[in-house]
């Protein structure tokens, strides 16, 4: 693959020496940097690559190809909801825009733009020409890598749907949709960068990021079957809606129609095709113009611009060593809390340590935040949306049912979430700091750790899981959720005392890989089988019966045997790989 | 050293400042070919910021910089083909190996493949890395990674060499061998900026010393020259040169913050 576009580079060189371009220098500088996306994990195959830890990872783009070849067939699934051409293509080009869009921002800021740039080209002899071309070269393969397979199945589709005229329109829909998503990308970054720094950036879009898989798995569980029934989407919403106008993927699917269709489209369809046709160029235009001479500035100076933000809060850094000190940073609740839950110094240490990187890493929250959402999902889903009736005779019959033990035990998964995930960093090395220091009983720094989740993540969720039990069922599952609490929090303690024998922040993130067997063993099996219990539990005791206090009380000893076993756990016992 | 000589860096009235701060105050320096030049002062005095922009990292300052008779705002290219740079704070792709990565560096300075392959191969072989070629850096240490670096910055064959802590991480042997390298290119002609707070080195191997503080320069000359004002060894040349005479009382409240 890359050879193959080393080539096709190659071919130009009469045009990159008018140009006043090095083609030497163009191709080594695109060769490295093609090779180097090969072997760097990216959106897509992060996990994967995880998983293989040990086998170099050499074939980035051919999962990158196929991922986006497997999300172009996911969209396809607009053209089922809607019932014509007009609101499927709109919807299609909507979520093919915002995925694009998406991952081309991480992208930019992982991929694209590489800080090491700057050290390693500049000082060498190479045009400033030569350097943007290879840039922008390499910006364009990187988008035709990703959208070609991803809009390949909608293509065929519109083939195989409305003939080769169809699928053609289709293609140029797709370039058209490129070149907006490039031009909001520019627009976002520039904005961005003027209001806040390149990590605050990073902070921000994987904040969107987060929400965006939220809403696209609450889509496809929940919209599924009430979006389409619910919404309606269809030509006369979309057209009667004057609001939707301002909409780039109308546009497209609008200047399909009339190129596919002409006869008979009213005129507003019109007049959406030419916006499409004189905005989407347009958009690029204003890039070039405008926002590309900035954006190009941005491009390569980003790493100068850091550099100097650097200089600058290390000088900001040393003058207010000079002037006034700095606050201590233990303003905050977290070290009263810690004061009340923790029982020795080495245990306040774990506590405040994984309170203080969860909150600051962006890892954790990519990965933890979601599954909180997911409980809910999932819950609704099953409660409500799946399964024969309308939403509302569910949602009224669901006070009859005993779903509460489903919503308890599926927020087993944000638990056991928060905690698995608290043991990993891409800072892991820092960790050495536990191994050297004269802790005596390293479990007490876990034990705080596992507080530090319960307390900090857990808690609140299962309270705004309690407030919606009662809503639904009333205060009288309050003796069901005491136990849920106290069994979820078991599995917690109970999976980092059998197999989480690792200190916070201490292992080389590697995502879901580790333990495929026991993690599903903590987050369905087991939550399942007490659920099951606790079901039947409930089914043949009356409502306010005196054993359901009973086995509470069974359960909280347990708890507390566990977390005393946790906390004596030494240094031998600690898993140390 | 004859002072008539035409300087090969000649650097007049150079400014530099990071919003109002102002890092370069008025540095004015002429280096003479075949000099290696000991280029120090402490953190935060502007070393790194010289550096940087006599090796066009930073294109944007005030003042002249010279370099071969060349003004390095008009003629940054041809400066840099002269020019060969080690950085300090290892940068470097290391998802690929070394060959790789020369391979890269190589031809942005227009080398054919085959003279980088020789070259790498020898050059990474004489350093002991000669097993590692095809390696990714990844799992590199710090100073098989310098290796690489020295490796890339001098494969070109530079006239003008700068070198930014170019030590760290080099075992004891290597280190040795880096000093010969040195010596040995100066020898041949080569000029070498070379920064460092190794002060024992720059003491040994250094023809001239520049003391830079608060981007000024407090000090030029040859280490026999800088002796006769100030002290005995660098380190007190250094101490006192930077206002810092009570070195001691530092260490002192230091240590009594512990004890106490």
């Amino acid at each position: 693959m890359t050879k193959l576009i080393l080539r096709l580079v190659r071919a130009f060189t009469p045009l990159w020496l008018r140009l006043g371009i090095h083609p030497g220098q163009l191709c080594a500088i695109l060769q490295v940097k093609l090779t180097m996306d090969d072997r760097r994990p990216n959106a897509f195959n992060r996990v994967k690559q995880q998983k293989k830890k040990k086998k170099e990872l050499n074939n980035g783009t051919l999962s990158l190809i196929f991922m986006s070849l497997v999300m172009g067939s996911l969209y396809l699934y607009s053209f089922w909801v809607c019932e014509d051409y007009l609101s499927g293509l709109s919807l299609y080009f909507s979520l093919f825009m915002v995925m694009l869009s998406l991952t081309l921002i991480s992208d930019f800021t992982y991929v694209l733009i590489d800080v090491k740039d700057n050290y390693i080209i500049l000082p060498r002899p190479v045009n400033s020409r030569t350097v943007l071309v290879a840039r922008l070269l390499h910006i364009m393969i990187h988008l035709g890598k990703m959208v070609f397979p991803m809009a390949l199945p909608g293509i065929i589709y519109m083939i195989i749907k409305t003939g080769a005229w169809g699928g053609f329109v289709c293609l140029i829909d797709i370039v058209l949709a490129t070149l907006v998503c490039i031009f909001t990308i520019n627009a976002v970054y520039l904005i961005i960068l003027k209001f806040t720094t390149t990590e605050r950036f990073k902070d921000i879009i994987g904040g969107v990021q987060i929400v965006f898989s939220i809403l696209l798995i609450s889509i496809y569980y929940i919209g599924r079957s009430s979006l389409a029934a619910s919404i309606h989407l269809d030509q006369g919403m979309l057209l009667g809606n004057p609001y939707l106008f301002v909409i780039p993927p109308l546009w497209l699917a609008s200047f399909w129609e009339v190129l596919r269709y002409p006869a008979g489209q009213p005129a507003s369809v019109w007049g959406l095709a030419a916006a499409a046709l004189v905005f989407c160029p347009g958009s690029i235009w204003v890039v070039i113009r405008h926002l590309g001479p900035g954006f190009d500035r941005k491009l390569s100076g980003l790493g100068s611009g850091t550099n100097i933000s650097n200089a600058e809060t290390a000088i900001s850094g040393m003058e207010k060593k000079d002037g006034h000190k700095r606050r201590p940073a233990t303003n905050g609740i977290y070290p009263l809390i810690s004061k009340w839950l923790t029982r020795s110094n080495a245990e306040a240490t774990g506590f405040e340590i994984a309170w203080l990187l969860t909150g600051r890493n962006r890892d954790f929250k990519m990965k933890v935040y979601p599954s909180f959402a997911y409980v809910l999902v999932y819950f609704f889903y099953f409660a409500v949306f799946n399964g024969k009736g309308s939403v509302t005779e569910r949602w009224e019959h669901l006070s009859t049912t005993r779903m509460y033990i489903v919503l308890i035990y599926s927020s087993s998964l944000a638990m056991i979430s928060a905690i698995s995930n608290a043991v990993y960093s891409d800072k892991y090395k820092a960790a050495w700091v536990y191994y050297v220091s004269p802790v005596r009983a390293p479990g007490e720094i876990l034990t705080g750790a596992v507080k530090a989740m319960v307390v900090k993540y857990f808690i609140p969720f299962y309270t705004l899981v309690t407030a919606l039990a009662f809503y639904v069922w009333g205060a009288g599952v309050l003796p069901d959720m005491l136990l849920g609490l106290v069994n979820v929090t078991l599995f917690g303690v109970f999976m980092g005392f059998i197999y989480l024998k690792k200190m916070p922040f201490s292992s080389e993130l590697s995502g879901q890989a580790q333990g495929g067997f026991m993690r599903t063993l903590f987050i369905l099996v087991i939550p399942a089988s007490v659920g099951g219990l606790h079901f039947l539990l409930r089914y043949m005791l009356p409502e306010d019966h005196i054993v359901i206090w009973i086995v509470l009380a069974l359960s909280a000893i347990l708890l507390w045997l566990v977390y005393g076993k946790y906390r004596q756990l030494t240094w031998t016992e600690l898993d140390w790989s | 050293m004859s002072s008539h000589a035409i300087p090969i860096i000649s650097i007049s009235h150079l400014f530099k400042s990071y919003g109002d701060k102002r890092v370069l105050n008025d540095i004015n320096l002429e280096i003479y070919p075949g000099q290696i030049i000991g280029y120090i002062g402490p953190n935060g005095a502007g070393k790194s910021t010289t550096v940087k922009i006599l090796t066009g990292l930073i294109p944007d300052f005030e003042g002249e910089v010279r370099v071969m008779g060349m003004d390095l705002r008009t003629d940054a290219l041809d400066i840099k083909r002269v020019l060969g740079y080690i950085p300090e704070n290892a940068e470097i792709y290391d998802v690929l190996t070394p060959l790789e990565y020369l391979l890269f560096t190589g031809k942005l300075y227009d080398l054919s493949d085959t003279v980088i392959r020789d070259r790498a191969e020898r050059m990474l072989s004489a350093f002991g890395l000669g097993e590692n070629l095809n390696q990714r850096m990844d799992t590199f240490s710090k100073g098989m990674k310098q290796k690489v670096l020295i490796t890339s910055g001098l494969m070109h064959n530079p006239s003008i060499i700068v070198l930014d802590e170019p030590l760290s991480g080099l075992d004891a042997n290597a280190v040795i061998v880096m000093k010969e390298i040195m010596s040995r290119l100066s020898k041949e002609g080569k000029t070498i900026f070379y920064c460092s707070h190794m002060m024992d080195v720059v003491e040994k191997v250094s023809d001239r010393i520049i003391l830079i503080n608060n981007g000024i320069i407090v000090a030029n000359g040859t280490f026999e020259e800088l002796k006769q004002n100030s002290g005995d060894s660098l380190e007190k040349i250094f101490a006192h040169l930077t206002g810092e005479t009570n070195l001691e009382n530092v260490a002192d409240q230091f240590i009594n913050a512990i004890e106490s």
